[in-house]
């Protein structure tokens, strides 16, 4: 397997939200599938900002909080998707996800998070959020190929692991 | 469960087939678009559709003025991308453009005419009527107004967000015809301090840079001040900063608060609200004593250097006088003066921060001074300037000599608020008729004085998308149908470029795009041989306006991204990139630099009596805001006629007058001591972030649920001081009166300023805030561009 995964650079995240919005354009109004959280300065450090989709983990805890064997993981490119004729709404995955990132959609009563657009992947495109990304700060391919990016950049990974092993990752910015 | 399984199974081959095919590029074109899964299954149930059509077309909400790409099925817009082939964006999109489609199909929006058969203040007031009983009863108003009181009697604030082609273009032919000098758009509350001090010392209102890689994408050294780019220009910052972080500029912001911009700057300066200008005039005077200005170019290009140079030497404008004024201090100003001398590809931006003061316009010249005296013009990635100062002309529909009404009396200010105080005292001559888009009851500043305005009118007639505050208020309200609905120019971007949206969608309910309902007016006005039906069609219309330009549709469609960059003074003109370049100077315009020598004018006798006349000087004599003046003992501004009285006439013919008009005279007062206590903070505004531009946003749910709450950011210290936490509601008490918000502890502000945003009312359709604008006073203005201060006022904060 060759894993998918979302680069999210704090350096270049300009807490604009259009990922939020362009999300919602992509796959229906009602969803919150991505969310920017606002990091205040304290004790001196700079307002970042950081773009949160579904971190497809590499054992997701959602995936081990289905009761239904809703959630399963992609074997090909490690897309955490759900299938939402097994799912019966029960929220468990919604408790178990230490980042927030599974979501729930109300009118159709079955869990719902990002699929980091894979529907678009099979068209050849790319997530409607980064497509979009006004500060270039979301960038999108196999995650060893996104490694050798940051690395050349000089850019040091900022460890966000509760024990799921996250596949979208974030570069952490460059001075406080 | 087994057909689920191979359900999945098969979406799983077809998916990584594709993905196979698809190699590489994530941009590459859709070709297994007929091989997705059958939608519903695993999480994409809700995702758009792909479109039967796709238009090119613009965003109308900021200065950027992004092209993309609209998707539309079946008659519906289902999505909306950026447009990979746009220079300027290429491809990305901040939140306001994309939300569009959700502007349109919105259920709050105004559905028909409505007419005010009972008294202000009430929706049970309103009654829907037909679009031929309103623009028929409209138009007799019109015209009785002009017979009793003269057509100088009518006041039309045409806005800036809305479709150029109608707003720009037939309000002017209906201004020339009807006789009347007021129609204004938005400038005098956005940025016509920039735009007036380009024209005094370039000769021109635009910025010298294009959003492109080869130019303002392009510098080594970037220093915004009173300017979110990351908020108010994402699309443009974004580049910027990504330019930054591969280590190749450093960008310093200049604002009160750690904005977004400034979160993400090398370095940031809070400097105190209302004394920008200070700092400017100090980086000179420490780059002239060291020696470091650029003696050939000012000896080739600028007028005025000795006359500026004494006068900083007088004033003693020095880094240590600044450090006592902005904050900011003297080692910091010394050291950012050296490397920007000593940087050729710099830029320094500005934006409403330096705008919405009483010294806008002296305080963006004094940013052009500087940019003029270290040689950053003439060559692209560089120069200092502005957002938002104004179009390059796309030409109009003409009005034939012998049936133009030139106004007798002279231009009330350059201000749609000024207008406000002849609706009711009647002095110096009364105006009766008022028509407007936009949100003057929340823009505006002393909001029940347009109450009190409005009932001394004869007529008020408001056009607009939503039932905003003003659909309480006005006699008539027509709805409008906007952008995709309509079709027409989007309004223009900082750097000149403008877009042509197709028409892609029929209006909706009984609303009508803004162009339709000039025309229909201008029929019952009598003027149907030149308000023309045909115009309804905005490519039709677009041929005839722009016969004499190179704005013809022709030209636009024939772009990828369909946008043309001004200015194109013939049909055949390029478009050109830089401006005030030795090779290109402006188009259309004598000179590198198209004031009467040709030079930048720093200083010229021409320049000296224009200012003098109003009790000001071209050369740059600071003085801050009336209440940060009148709290710190600093030099402030006493008016010496109010928007009642005749005044003078202007002098600034090409700078800021249009025609004979007004100009109120001012004395710049050096107080002793400090006149004011009982406020111990600054209060300053702006946008709350990305997904807001004024009051339209707010209509969105997906954008409003970005800002939800009208909020003041406040230092921990103060906080602690007066005993609020984050979420407390505040109240925040002016001059003017006081209004409500919630506090969010910020460590990222002065500890003297408080920040609350500006795009709130109390008629919005998700929360209700009175606006920050109740505590603007109107008549603190500034002297030459009429921009009213809402940026720099006094204020103390208590728990509520």
């Amino acid at each position: 397997m060759s894993q998918y995964a979302i680069m999210v650079d704090l350096e270049r995240c300009i807490g604009c939200r259009s990922c939020e919005i362009s999300c919602k354009v992509e796959n229906g109004a009602a969803k919150t599938r991505t969310k920017v959280i606002r990091m205040d300065p304290k004790a001196g450090s700079r307002l970042s900002f950081m773009s949160m989709p579904c971190m497809h983990c590499e054992k997701p805890a959602c995936r081990q909080a289905c009761p239904t064997g809703a959630i399963f993981k992609r074997p090909e490119d490690g897309i955490v998707l759900i299938d939402e004729g097994k799912c019966i709404g029960c929220r468990y995955c919604s408790w178990a996800c230490p980042y927030g990132a599974m979501g729930f959609d109300a009118e159709r009563k079955v869990a719902d998070k990002c699929t980091y657009c894979a529907h678009r992947l099979v068209r050849g495109e790319s997530p409607a959020c980064v497509s979009k990304c006004p500060g270039h700060a979301l960038s999108f391919g196999k995650v060893e190929a996104l490694n050798i990016q940051a690395r050349s950049q000089g850019r040091s990974v900022l460890n966000i692991d509760a024990g799921t092993n996250p596949s979208t990752f974030y570069l952490a910015r460059t001075k406080a | 469960m087994k057909e689920i399984e191979l359900t999945r199974r098969s979406f799983l081959k077809v998916a990584g087939a594709s993905a196979a095919v698809a190699g590489l590029p994530f941009s590459g074109p859709a070709q297994a678009a007929q091989a997705a899964p059958a939608a519903g299954r695993f999480g994409d149930a809700g995702a758009a559709p792909l479109p039967d059509q796709v238009f090119t077309a613009g965003c109308q909400w900021c200065q950027s003025t992004c092209s993309m790409k609209v998707h539309v099925r079946e008659g519906r817009i289902v999505n909306i991308y950026g447009n990979p082939d746009d220079p300027v964006t290429e491809g990305t999109l901040c939140p306001k453009g994309q939300a569009s489609a959700g502007m349109l199909y919105n259920k709050y929006r105004l559905k028909s005419p409505l007419k005010r058969v009972g008294p202000r203040g009430k929706p049970e007031s309103y009654q829907e009527i037909s679009w031929d009983q309103a623009l028929t009863e409209i138009a007799e108003k019109l015209k009785a107004v002009s017979v009793k009181h003269g057509p100088e009697a009518l006041a039309w604030y045409v806005g800036g967000r809305s479709e150029s082609q109608a707003r720009a273009g037939l309000t002017g032919t209906f201004e020339k015809l009807y006789g009347t000098p007021h129609r204004e758009g938005t400038g005098p509350f956005c940025n016509l301090a920039g735009t007036t001090a380009s024209n005094s010392i370039l000769g021109h209102n635009n910025p010298p840079w294009t959003y492109t890689r080869d130019d303002y994408y392009g510098a080594d050294w970037y220093m915004f001040v009173g300017s979110n780019g990351a908020a108010c220009k994402p699309v443009a910052f974004g580049k910027v900063n990504d330019r930054r972080v591969l280590g190749k500029a450093k960008m310093i912001v200049v604002d009160p608060r750690m904005s977004e911009a400034a979160g993400m700057a090398d370095l940031w300066l809070p400097v105190k609200p209302s004394t920008d200008m200070a700092l400017a005039l100090s980086m000179m005077t420490h780059i002239i004593e060291k020696d470091l200005h650029n003696k050939e170019f000012i000896e080739k290009k600028v007028l005025g250097f000795d006359k500026l140079k004494a006068f900083l030497a007088e004033k003693k404008y020095t880094p240590e006088w600044a450090e006592k004024v902005t904050g900011i201090p003297a080692a910091t100003i010394k050291e950012i003066s050296e490397e920007y001398a000593r940087t050729e590809k710099a830029i320094i931006m500005s934006n409403a921060g330096l705008s919405h003061h009483t010294n806008g316009h002296i305080t963006h010249r004094t940013f052009y001074m500087l940019a003029a005296i270290t040689g950053h013009f003439g060559k692209p990635s560089m120069g200092y300037a502005c957002g938002n100062t104004g179009a390059t002309p796309m030409g109009s529909i003409s009005v034939p000599a012998d049936r133009e009404v030139k106004p007798k009396r002279q231009r009330l200010g350059r201000s749609p608020i000024a207008w406000l105080e002849p609706m009711i005292t009647g002095k110096p001559y009364p105006i009766k008729a008022f028509i407007s888009t936009a949100n003057p009851m929340v823009q505006w500043g002393d909001i029940q004085r347009l109450e009190t305005g409005l009932d001394n009118l004869d007529v008020s007639v408001y056009y607009n998308m939503f039932p905003s505050a003003e659909t309480l208020y006005f006699d008539y309200i027509l709805p409008v149908s906007p952008w995709a609905e309509s079709g027409g120019v989007c309004p223009v971007s900082d750097e000149r470029r403008n877009i042509f949206v197709p028409q892609i969608i029929k209006p909706l309910h009984q609303a009508w795009p803004e162009r339709w309902i000039f025309i229909e007016l201008g029929k019952k006005m009598g003027w149907g041989d030149i308000f023309k039906d045909d115009y309804k069609d905005p490519v039709v219309l677009q041929r005839a306006m722009a016969k004499n330009t190179g704005f013809s549709p022709e030209r636009f469609f024939a772009k990828k991204d369909s946008a043309l960059r001004g200015p194109l003074p013939k049909p055949d003109s390029p478009e050109v990139g830089t401006l005030y370049t030795e090779e290109h100077g402006v188009p259309g315009k004598k000179g590198q630099f198209p004031r009467p020598s040709g030079k930048i004018e720093i200083w010229t006798e021409e320049l000296e009596k224009m200012y003098q006349s109003q009790g000001l000087s071209p050369l740059p004599e600071f003085y801050a805001d009336p209440e940060i003046g009148m709290k710190d003992g600093l030099p402030y501004l006493e008016y010496l006629d109010s928007d009642s009285d005749v005044g003078i006439t202007s002098q600034m013919k090409g700078i800021v007058a249009v025609g004979d008009m007004r100009a109120r005279r001012v004395r710049i007062k050096y107080p002793e001591k400090p006149e004011l206590t009982g406020f111990d903070l600054y209060l300053t505004s702006g946008r709350p972030n990305a997904s807001q531009f004024g009051d339209g946003t707010h209509w969105m749910a997906s954008l409003h649920e970005q800002s939800p709450d009208q909020f003041c950011l406040i230092h921990p210290e103060k906080a602690a001081q007066i005993g609020v936490v984050s979420g407390d509601t505040v109240k925040v008490e002016g001059i003017k009166g006081y209004v409500l918000c919630k506090a969010w502890v910020y460590e990222g502000i002065r500890k003297d300023t408080v920040f609350v945003p500006n795009s709130y009312s109390h008629r919005q359709p998700f929360t209700q805030w009175k606006s920050i604008n109740y505590l603007v006073d109107k008549d603190k203005r500034c002297p030459v561009s009429d921009q009213v201060n809402y940026k720099a006022l006094v204020c103390r904060v208590v728990k509520a």
